[in-house]
């Protein structure tokens, strides 16, 4: 059997599409003429043709559209992250802040205290008048800060990728 | 079928809090809609889902259409992105759509067109997830390759290979299934 060129077959499935005309319809016509590997090809895409194009549109439930607007009111639920993708994250947050805790705990950070002191640096020193007050840094509190930064990203988390979403893909079946 | 204008007009009273001119978009687009979540997804529950969110987000993010396109490439753009992200969350094995088309029905005519579906949706298998998605798109009643390319958010050029593939593909595919079956009667 002749071997198809990508032209050809080109021309095949615009001719399907209905996009043919003129010269280039004609030229095709006289080439089907002479070839019947290519009328056999036009037959096989022709199949493909009739079988999708013979899909035609699905409608929804009946209440689709009353639901939709019974609905409007709430965030999208694609909104959220996934509940997979939620709790990855939500594991990876309570594991950094058990880690804070534990280096805490272990003591790293009681000896991580003093000033600051903003003067000895030239460009302030030579800018900024009156000087800059000494800032005073306590590394233990700083950690427990973000122990607690981390709780409330933690509760997000869980808010927005596991719980929200859960509660209202309940009250939509509910409605169903 | 609404005209632009009576389209334009529903969107201007949306806009101005007027939420149940809302209800006539989602009743004008809801086939529409559907059918191509249920493309995506082979599933009618999550397709429905998946349609009813899509058209939620529209609704939210109404402001942020410029009307540069019809309003419903825009939704149908919103539709396949919620869809497609529905798709990752849930990897559950999919319902065969043609499962749907077959209905209840056992005269001659039913049962081909069951037959068309199982041969189709088995050399659908053999196509890469997006080709099988832009041929499927292309083959919805009304759409054209340029809208099929906008909903997809690709080049017009790659839609055209893609679409120009998969028949190709689809074509042998057929031919290869149908003579397997004919060995076997």
């Amino acid at each position: 059997m002749e071997k198809m060129t990508n032209d050809q077959e080109e021309s095949l499935q615009d001719f399907l599409d209905g996009k043919l005309e003129g010269a280039s319809l004609q030229q095709l016509k006289r080439e089907l003429e002479g070839s019947p590997a290519l009328q056999q090809r036009l037959e096989e895409l022709r199949r493909v043709h009739t079988f999708l194009g013979s899909k035609t549109l699905q409608s929804p439930s009946p209440r689709f559209v009353e639901r939709v607007m019974q609905n409007l009111s709430k965030a999208p639920l694609s909104y959220y992250a996934s509940p997979k993708n939620g709790l990855m994250l939500l594991v990876g947050v309570m594991i950094a802040s058990g880690m804070l805790v534990m280096v805490i705990s272990a003591g790293t950070f009681d000896q991580i205290t003093g000033l600051i002191t903003f003067d000895e640096i030239v460009p302030v020193k030579k800018y900024v008048t009156p000087s800059i007050p000494a800032l005073h840094i306590n590394g233990k509190l700083l950690m427990k800060v973000l122990i607690g930064i981390n709780l409330v990203l933690a509760f997000l988390v869980l808010d927005r990728t596991i719980l929200r979403p859960l509660f209202q893909r309940r009250a939509g079946s509910h409605s169903l | 079928m609404i005209s632009l204008q009576e389209e334009n007009a529903l969107i201007d009273q949306v806009l101005g809090g007027k939420q149940e001119a809302y209800a006539r978009l989602v009743d004008q687009y809801k086939s529409y809609a559907f059918t191509i979540a249920l493309k995506i997804l082979n599933n009618r529950p999550d397709a429905e889902e998946a349609a009813q969110d899509g058209f939620i987000k529209a609704f939210h993010y109404l402001k942020s259409f410029n009307r540069k396109a019809r309003f419903s490439t825009w939704l149908y753009r919103i539709i396949f992105n919620t869809a497609i992200s529905y798709k990752r969350k849930n990897r559950h094995p999919m319902e065969s759509l043609e499962h749907h088309d077959r209905g209840g029905d056992t005269d001659e005519s039913a049962l081909e067109s069951a037959d068309k579906s199982a041969f189709i949706a088995k050399a659908m298998e053999q196509l890469n997830e997006a080709d099988r998605m832009a041929i499927q798109l292309y083959y919805i009643r009304e759409f054209s390759l340029e809208e099929v390319a906008e909903m997809m958010g690709q080049r017009m050029n790659t839609l055209k290979v893609r679409v120009h593939r998969a028949r190709q593909r689809l074509a042998d595919e057929l031919t290869r299934i149908l003579k397997e079956e004919a060995l076997t009667l």
